[in-house]
């Protein structure tokens, strides 16, 4: 079944199709819920909120694009309004020179992917956010601004804050990222 | 040569698959069979409320219409017929009742209308009836009348009342007894509504005359005059010119003798 047979299909609510639809997609998407959502539980309910929303309007999709560039928008929308009705997402404002030496990759030792993404859950729901939409996920300054209703400056400075906080989980990757943290705010 | 965390991270995640709880899909499912299920209750919720709302609408505004109505009839007949014939309180209140009744049944007031038609008809017939029976009774007052004047000088009080009743009980005959007939069927209880409805269908019909003659309730307007004159008016003037021997006959014992004596009377007459 193609990209176009599958929408179609799931244009008539044809049931089998959405579960092949959802079979195909769900296991690129719980991941990047589990990004920007830390609780596994609060993922799943990301994940579930956003394909019953793909599926009940998925004649929204002009063919713009890739199928799956959209859904992933439609996840990452859903899991930014999980963050802002949690109101957990915490911003700063001011831009500070974070005086941390950046860590070159070529030090570590290839991470698994559970690892990397054990390591932005540590990271705070605002400093995620942003590392995620710009590093991961591909979005500007600009872009990150508009979702997150934020200042441009305030998206930098997020960001670097979280590059900081990853290098120094990186450089210890080998004590848990809990005592990492402590080390970090001490 | 200074590099940031990103291309790792994005290198590693980027592709990264990871199958979701079986529960998700569950969850998604259900969630879908509720839009599905939701959707056309939704439609049928909103197509009656839709109804029932169009239906309170034409039901007030046939109440308004019907209560409009009753206000305008009553209002006319209040000011063209002041003195209407039904002067009796509790008989206004029973219409004013049935009035509002009426008013509140919105759905029968089309029903109610075909039969003030009818009853205008009727009542059209009846007012022409009781024209006649007007006239016939003002002509059986007069006559009455001078019945009284030529009998009332040469009568005592005793012959006076046996004539009375002689001249009054043969109600058959005339048309006030007729009248008198058809006013004790209007109070009787078992005919009340009918005949109230009636006389408010008349009085409609009076005030819209064009000529301002209001006959419809002639017969109680008669009929209490009639009532008046035959129990008070002219008693009192043969009392004082009662004669010694009536004062005898009053203070006589019984009945049979007052009959002797005004047989002697009559003779004496004669």
């Amino acid at each position: 079944m193609n990209e176009e047979q599958l929408i179609k299909g799931c244009l008539r609510r044809d049931r089998i199709a959405q579960k092949y639809f959802y079979d195909t997609f769900s296991p690129r998407m719980y991941p990047l819920c589990c990004r920007y959502v830390k609780d596994p539980d609060d993922a799943e309910d990301v994940l579930v909120t956003a394909f019953t929303h793909i599926l009940d309007r998925i004649g929204q999709y002009r063919g713009e694009g890739s199928l799956e560039g959209w859904i992933k928008r439609v996840v990452i929308n859903e899991a930014l309004s999980f963050l802002r009705k949690k109101k957990n997402m915490y911003m700063t404002t001011a831009i500070e020179d974070v005086g941390v030496e950046p860590v070159s990759p070529h030090s570590h030792d290839p991470l698994a992917e559970e690892d990397l993404l054990r390591m932005i859950g540590e990271l705070p729901a605002g400093y995620r956010a942003v590392f995620n939409m710009y590093a991961i996920d591909g979005y500007s300054h600009k872009e990150i601004a508009t979702q997150l209703n934020i200042s441009e400056n305030t998206s930098k400075s997020q960001l670097s804050r979280a590059r900081v906080y990853l290098q120094k989980l990186l450089a210890a990757h080998e004590p848990s990222p809990k005592q990492l943290r402590h080390d970090i705010i001490s | 040569m200074t590099s940031y965390p990103d291309p790792l991270f994005r290198e590693g995640l980027e592709h990264y698959r990871k199958p979701a709880p079986a529960s998700a899909w569950e969850r998604i499912e259900s969630g879908l069979d509720k839009k599905k299920h939701k959707s056309p209750w939704l439609k049928i919720a909103a197509c009656l409320t839709l109804l029932i709302a169009t239906m309170f609408m034409l039901f007030q505004h046939n109440q308004t219409d019907s209560t409009l109505a009753t206000t305008t009839k009553k209002s006319t007949t209040v000011t063209l017929n002041p003195d209407a014939a039904i002067t009796d309180a509790t008989g206004r209140q029973e219409i004013g009742d049935r009035k509002q009744e009426a008013g509140n049944r919105g759905q029968e007031s089309g029903d109610r209308r075909r039969e003030i038609v009818n009853r205008k008809q009727e009542a059209g017939d009846r007012k022409q009836e009781i024209g006649d029976r007007k006239q016939g009774e003002d002509f059986a007052q007069q006559t009455l009348n001078k019945k009284r004047i030529t009998n009332s000088y040469q009568l005592t009080n005793v012959q006076k009342s046996e004539r009375m009743e002689e001249s009054v009980s043969p109600k058959v005959e005339t048309p006030i007894a007729s009248l008198n007939e058809t006013n004790e069927k209007t109070t009787s209880p078992a005919q009340l509504t009918t005949v109230e409805e009636r006389t408010d269908v008349v009085r409609v019909d009076a005030s819209t005359d064009t000529r301002g003659t209001s006959i419809s309730y002639s017969a109680d307007m008669v009929n209490e005059r009639f009532t008046k004159k035959e129990c008070v008016a002219e008693a009192t003037p043969e009392k004082k010119n009662a004669s010694g021997l009536q004062k005898v006959i009053e203070k006589g014992p019984g009945p049979e003798k007052r009959r002797i004596a005004s047989r002697g009377s009559q003779g004496k007459e004669k």
